[in-house]
């Protein structure tokens, strides 16, 4: 069995990811670093991660036939190609800490303040093994079958918070720090580099970029309305509340019988975290085999569990130790290795090109 | 059987399900209830006391019984901080305090005279308890108004949170909770403004009952309650409540019988300090240009015109728009404020009337009633202004306006006056109203 997914999953697979770490700290750490201008720089690091994608998509579509580590290689040889993959295996690997560790102290404060991180882990890190067991076609359909239940778990928190009664239109204050903001929570963003892992495994169709662009767009436009309505809702406080989704909906006017109705929220990150956590997990594996060569899924597996245990326990992770490290190292990697993608990307692309002109002349 | 185990060894994942079961299950199933290692916290009460702060807290104590009965009883405890205060509740109580139901935290004059924002960072950064949470002043002691209050939960009829929320629609059109107290606190106008309740005392003396009553299902008030709008009491109680602790103080025994009273009055804080109190007059005052509010009624005294002879005319006001302007003029910033209230003439007070006057359509509104009516706008506006003025209050946010919308310059406008804190004197601010009568 071929392990491929259509373009449509690729979307749906892609949305997943782009909602990865947007839902909990996100929205108010903007807040806090740019203030009111921070929608801005949400949009701005949005706008740039659709520009990215949409390149990868034209740079595959004129190198169809050929895999995104064979490009890598023909063009800047083997060694660097395992560069490569070690530093994207270094970000995929924080960025799971980073999920983690959030969703972690998320779920502590809203469901359960008992649970113990490897009661947290012990419930999400089997199931994420068995996603990536059963390879990437398993994740995108069951991916499909829960997308829509994610997407409207969302639109009810959103349209909660825009019947509440606290919330009102913010007002957009354009200031300085929204000029450095980007560059120091670009770590939450950058999803383009999961497409970069898993672009050689999509069934390749006839308009397949505009599927997964529409799909993105889509997602990017959720992400904005949820900062605006969240910024409109908290308005000075926004800081405050580190849980955006959830704090969305618990300020909500509408009552219901059960009381509490953040448990939409809840349910709807919880939902997310499980694939996020998966395609993470797969792409984490797959910078694994590239760079060691390949392993027996059950041995990649394996390290990878003891890997992340290991330094969650020996270092004693938290979200606030994971916050700091994010805005002041890992953006400066983030920003590196975009510059670096670019760079072998138009490098290959101007290879190309002159490999054509010296073929016609 | 034999297939049905090969499928599942086949697969790892169920091979790891199971064992995640047979470790995780039993200690979850023998688990005694969280409801019996918790102290369900529905109101808390804090008070500035000689040595610290005094917590108390009312506590929801299931009781498994067959008929609905609803068992709170008050918890007390001092310490130097409210973490401190309420860590000792738990440990007196031998329970985790859970805050996670809290409906309303009461403070009390003398702890918001001393700052608020120093006493309420605990609850901020406490999880369990959500800036959703009601927030009130109370001029006593906030034991005393909590005990009262537990008359108040124990029925279904009407509760505190009912209360709170009344006044929020009805009163000061605007939330009174730890969320909306920051909000105001880290405005630029550093202006908030919460609920007030006070405990009405009513003479004579009654006998001490310090045993904690077991709150039922049937009221035991003395008063039916009556809504909670106007001066009237809601509830009565006789010490209701016990309160438990090591250090705690006895059970309510008021030697008086007091009440609840909420008059609808608000306090004002100013960078988190307690300034003043609005009273209820003051706050419909207020209100005029307050969006949230409109189901106000508006009353005109002594009207003489073709129709009316020195008649008391009431409209309700079924609809109002609202749009403040904020402008710069020659470095002076002018806040403009337009109204328009919809509204249904619903009595007219006057002796001897006419046919004619009963028979009167509702949206009667001659161009005098309309003069007298601005004018009564105008100087229900004047009074406020100049209160706030006087006070150095901004309670109607326009700093928070103009540095939405001309930041720059209204700094360069501050910058130039004498006195900082003193712009509101030196704002232009306007007010006008058009009428609308409906039927």
């Amino acid at each position: 069995m071929i392990n491929e997914i259509n373009v449509k999953q690729a979307g749906i697979l892609l949305s997943i990811v782009m909602f990865a770490n947007k839902f909990v700290i996100l929205p108010s750490l903007t807040f806090y670093k740019a203030g009111f201008a921070g929608i801005f720089v949400t949009t701005f690091l949005l706008g740039l991660d659709l520009l990215i994608f949409y390149l990868i998509i034209k740079f595959k579509e004129k190198n169809q036939n050929k895999k995104i580590d064979e490009v890598l290689i023909s063009n800047v040889g083997k060694f660097f190609t395992k560069v490569v993959y070690i530093i994207l295996f270094v970000y995929f690997l924080m960025r799971i800490f980073l999920l983690l560790n959030e969703n972690y102290s998320f779920l502590k404060d809203l469901v359960y303040e008992d649970a113990t991180f490897l009661l947290f882990i012990v419930c999400l890190l089997p199931v994420v093994n068995a996603m990536t067991f059963t390879g990437i076609r398993t994740m995108g359909r069951t991916a499909q079958f829960f997308y829509w239940f994610i997407i409207v778990g969302l639109f009810i928190s959103l349209i909660a918070g825009i019947f509440s009664s606290s919330f009102s239109l913010p007002t957009i204050k354009i200031n300085r720090e929204m000029l450095f903001a980007p560059l120091r929570l670009c770590f939450w963003f950058s999803d383009y580099l999961f497409f970069f892992m898993i672009i050689d495994k999509i069934k390749l169709e006839k308009n397949y970029g505009n599927t997964i662009m529409k799909y993105l767009i889509f997602t990017a436009i959720l992400l904005v309305v949820l900062n605006l309505i969240f910024v409109g809702l908290h308005d000075v406080n926004t800081f405050i509340y580190k849980g955006a989704l959830a704090d969305i909906i618990q300020f909500s006017s509408i009552s219901p019988g059960i009381g509490k109705i953040d448990i939409v929220a809840v349910l709807t990150k919880m939902f997310v975290l499980y694939f996020q956590t998966g395609i993470m997990f797969y792409c984490l594996k797959e910078s694994l085999n590239n760079i060691v060569g390949n392993l027996n899924i059950y041995q990649s597996i394996i390290v990878l569990d003891f890997i992340i245990l290991f330094i969650q326990y020996f270092c004693l992770v938290t979200m606030e130790k994971m916050v700091k490290i994010s805005v002041t190292y890992f953006n400066i990697i983030t920003i590196s290795f975009l510059a670096i993608l670019l760079a072998i990307f138009l490098f290959a692309l101007f290879k190309q090109k002159r490999r054509d002109y010296e073929k016609i002349y | 059987m034999k297939k049905f185990i090969n499928h599942i060894i086949e697969r790892p994942i169920f091979v790891v399900f199971c064992l995640i079961l047979v470790i995780i299950l039993p200690s979850a199933l023998f688990r005694e209830p969280d409801s019996s290692r918790r102290l369900i916290v529905t109101a808390l009460a804090i008070d500035k006391v000689d040595d610290g702060i005094e917590v108390s807290a009312l506590s929801f104590i299931p009781v498994s019984s067959t008929t609905y009965q609803e068992n709170y009883k008050v918890f007390s405890a001092k310490g130097n901080s409210i973490a401190e205060a309420i860590s000792k509740v738990g440990l007196y109580v031998g329970k985790t305090v859970a805050l996670t139901h809290t409906a309303v935290v009461i403070i009390n004059q003398n702890l918001a005279d001393d700052g608020v924002i120093k006493n309420l960072d605990n609850l901020t950064r406490n999880n369990d308890i959500s800036n959703k949470t009601a927030l009130l002043c109370t001029e006593q002691s906030a034991k005393q108004l909590l005990q009262k209050l537990n008359e108040l939960d124990s029925t279904s009829d009407l509760s505190v949170r009912d209360l709170v929320a009344f006044n929020t629609n009805n009163i000061y059109s605007k939330t009174s909770n730890i969320g909306s107290f920051y909000r105001g606190y880290f405005s630029p106008s550093k202006v908030s403004m919460i609920g007030y309740l006070k405990l009405a005392e009513e003479e004579g003396v009654l006998p001490n009952d310090s045993e904690s009553n077991s709150s039922s299902g049937s009221s035991q008030k003395t008063d039916g309650s009556q809504g909670a709008s106007g001066s009237q009491g809601a509830g009565g109680s006789q010490g209701a409540g016990g309160s438990q602790g090591g250090e705690a103080s006895q059970s309510s025994q008021a030697q008086t019988n007091s009440k609840i009273l909420n008059d609808g009055s608000a306090c004002v804080f100013k960078d988190g300090k307690f300034i003043t109190i609005l009273s209820p007059e003051q706050l419909y005052q207020y209100n005029w240009i307050n969006s949230s509010s409109y189901k106000n009624t508006f009353q005109l005294f002594d009207v003489t015109d073709d129709v009316f002879k020195n008649a008391n005319l009431t409209y309700i006001i079924q609809d109002k728009k609202e749009k403040a302007h904020v402008t710069m003029k020659n470095g002076r910033p002018v806040y403009n404020n337009y109204l328009l209230l919809s509204m249904e003439l619903k009595e007219v007070e006057q002796d001897n009337l006419k046919k004619n006057e009963l028979l009167l359509y509702k949206n009667y509104f001659s161009e005098k009633i309309k003069i007298l009516a601005e004018n009564k706008v105008r100087n229900d506006f004047s009074k406020i202004l100049n209160f706030s003025r006087e006070l150095k209050i901004d309670i109607f946010g326009i700093y928070d306006k103009f540095d939405a919308q001309h930041e720059k310059e209204f700094n360069n406008f501050l910058k130039k006056i004498e006195d900082r804190e003193n712009y509101l004197n030196y704002v232009d601010i306007n007010i006008y109203v058009e009428f609308l009568i409906v039927s």
